[in-house]
């Protein structure tokens, strides 16, 4: 669960809040438990709804402001010969996602929320949902490019 | 080798599918003295477990004791120590005193051979014997038998008793309903309690899109029920029970930190539309935001007024809606198996008066206080039918199972919608007869 937590936050200090809060929620509510699916996916759901507050408590210190909307971009991508990443690797690349990008893209592509309820979630409107996570995603397909690039220079010499 | 594509979703949602970390090891300290002592069970869960678990084991101990036949074999007597145990289990399971063998009960002993070799049924059904008569058995070779036929001269102990020809001629089968055993107990108080399972069905079609977001929640209902035996196999039946049941509405939003900015406007409620009825705020502080766009309205929506922006803090993501009744049913119930494990049908109406009414923000499982639903009724007509399974542990208690439908014949609410709920429940409690 910590791994989720640091999906969500910026830094190790922010993840380690984040899983403390959610594990006392998880124990406090444990007799609400109603048995609906596998624990572990309703402890992942506290811990993620325990990042969403942390991040709603302090959406004003980095709030992202949209400029202008962006046309949802596929999520398909040429990257030459994607030769695979190390998780850790991924990690630190939606760590180092704005806030508000990387709510987005956790929620979307990763938890499979839908726009709509993403905008309810965060207090934003359905496009501009929609544009931050085309944002993300172009900068996350620039980050696996490069890494990819770099890969292949190791691999061939 | 050719440039291929990869989603980059794909990528990320694959990549950390499997991705662990250790947090730092000082977390854990800190989380334990932080929890709350908050893991009271309500008591109706308690009490349902309890006798649920009770009911289980003495279920499974009276069928595992009914197959093991003890013998009787060895030729000693036996210490007074072993007595007690050797009585009670007399009384529970079939004994067979092996011919050439004799043993001693209660300082008498009894002979395997000639007159008293004879497979004699100690049981419950057949009724031949109590746990303080075991000695009296086989007193001049006959059998006592507690039925009415033998019993015309109280002051000639012999005619109290079977002779083993009379005891071998009986039909237990016909004497199992000995109205001598049960002749006084008409009155009946059991101490019901169950965890219900509530739904409801809708009369107006155009209603039913609101019940994709509705769902049913898991409440309690519990009570004291009262019955008087009207003849061997029929009773009739009266009580008083207290139920809650409700249902989660999901996809609405609700912050807290709305009351200055309502109240310069002049203390405008929400309404959310529901198939059970309309929500009203009374809790002028809350804002609710609805995802679909369907259930909420009211002067603000979340498209001219953002309560993000404004610094409103999110206190549930679903509403509760919470309605409480006193019950008082009548209903009349069928003996359909008599003996140790008795199972009985039942069924009748329910007069129900709504005493709460209440409305809740939910944020897995934080509740806050928002309103009340509109246009419910102060009273409906529901009808119950169930089966009901009982173990006597003794002639006056009883553990009592009973898993029982409920369908209120009236709807709860007076709106067009016309919501009749109906609720499943698996009553477990304690009953004494007397």
């Amino acid at each position: 669960m910590y791994g989720v937590c640091l999906q969500y936050t910026g830094n190790g200090e922010e993840a380690s809040d984040v899983l403390q809060e959610g594990f006392i929620k998880v124990f406090e509510n444990l007799p609400n438990y109603k048995f609906e699916g596998s624990f572990e996916g309703w402890v992942r759901k506290i811990m993620v709804n325990t990042a969403l507050e942390k991040y709603r408590e302090r959406h004003n210190l980095y709030r992202v402001d949209d400029i202008g909307t962006l046309n949802e971009i596929e999520a398909d991508i040429e990257v030459g010969e994607y030769t695979g990443m190390e998780a850790e690797d991924l990690l630190d690349m939606i760590k180092a996602l704005p806030p508000q990008y990387k709510m987005v893209f956790n929620l979307y592509a990763i938890e499979g929320y839908t726009h709509k309820e993403i905008s309810g979630m965060l207090g934003i409107t359905q496009s501009t949902s929609k544009s931050n996570l085309s944002r993300a995603r172009t900068i996350l397909q620039r980050r696996v490019e490069a890494c990819n690039r770099i890969k292949k220079k190791v691999i061939n010499g | 080798m050719a440039d291929r594509k990869v989603n980059i979703d794909v990528v990320f949602r694959n990549g950390l599918k499997d991705y662990e970390a250790m947090p730092p090891h000082d977390i854990w300290g800190e989380i334990q003295p932080s929890i709350k002592t908050r893991f009271n069970l309500p008591i109706f869960v308690k009490v349902a477990a309890s006798l649920a678990v009770i009911f289980t084991l003495a279920f499974f101990s009276y069928r595992l004791g009914i197959n093991s036949a003890i013998r009787v074999a060895e030729n000693r007597s036996y210490f007074p120590s072993e007595r007690a145990s050797l009585q009670q289990t007399l009384v529970q399971n079939p004994v067979i005193l092996a011919e050439n063998r004799t043993a001693e009960i209660k300082g008498i002993t009894y002979n395997g051979s000639p007159l008293e070799a004879v497979v004699l049924e100690v049981t419950d059904n057949h009724r031949v014997a109590t746990n303080e008569h075991i000695d009296e058995i086989f007193i001049d070779n006959a059998v006592k038998l507690f039925g009415p036929a033998k019993l015309q001269d109280e002051s000639d102990p012999k005619s109290q008793y079977y002779t083993i020809e009379e005891y071998n001629s009986i039909d237990f089968s016909a004497q199992n309903d000995n109205p001598r055993d049960r002749v006084e107990q008409k009155w009946t108080i059991a101490a019901l309690a169950s965890p219900t399972y509530y739904t409801g069905t809708v009369n107006n079609g155009s209603q039913v899109v609101l019940s994709a977001d509705e769902q049913p929640s898991i409440s309690y209902a519990g009570g004291v029920a009262f019955s008087y035996r009207i003849n061997e196999r029929v009773s009739i039946q009266s009580g008083l029970y207290y139920s809650n049941i409700g249902q989660r509405i999901n996809g609405i939003s609700s912050y807290a930190g709305f009351g200055p900015i309502n109240a310069s406007k002049g203390d405008t409620p929400f309404e959310v539309a529901t198939n059970s009825g309309t929500i009203q705020t009374d809790n002028a502080d809350i804002f609710l935001a609805d995802a679909s766009g369907t259930r909420v309205s009211s002067d603000y929506s979340i498209d001219n007024f953002d309560p993000v922006k404004s610094s409103l803090s999110q206190i549930g993501t679903s509403l509760e809606q919470s309605f409480r009744y006193i019950e008082v049913p009548l209903s009349l119930r069928y003996k359909v198996v008599d003996g140790t494990l008795g199972v009985n049908l039942f069924g009748g109406l329910s007069s129900n008066l709504l005493v709460g009414n209440n409305v809740y923000s939910n944020n897995d499982g934080v509740i806050h206080y928002i309103g009340k639903t509109d246009g419910l009724r102060g009273f409906v007509i529901s009808s119950t039918f169930g089966m009901g399974m009982e173990y006597n542990i003794s002639k006056s208690i009883s553990l009592n199972l009973e898993p029982m439908l409920r369908y209120y014949l009236t709807p709860i609410n007076a709106t067009s919608t016309g919501t009749n709920p109906f609720s499943f429940g698996l009553f477990s409690g304690i009953a004494y007869k007397f």
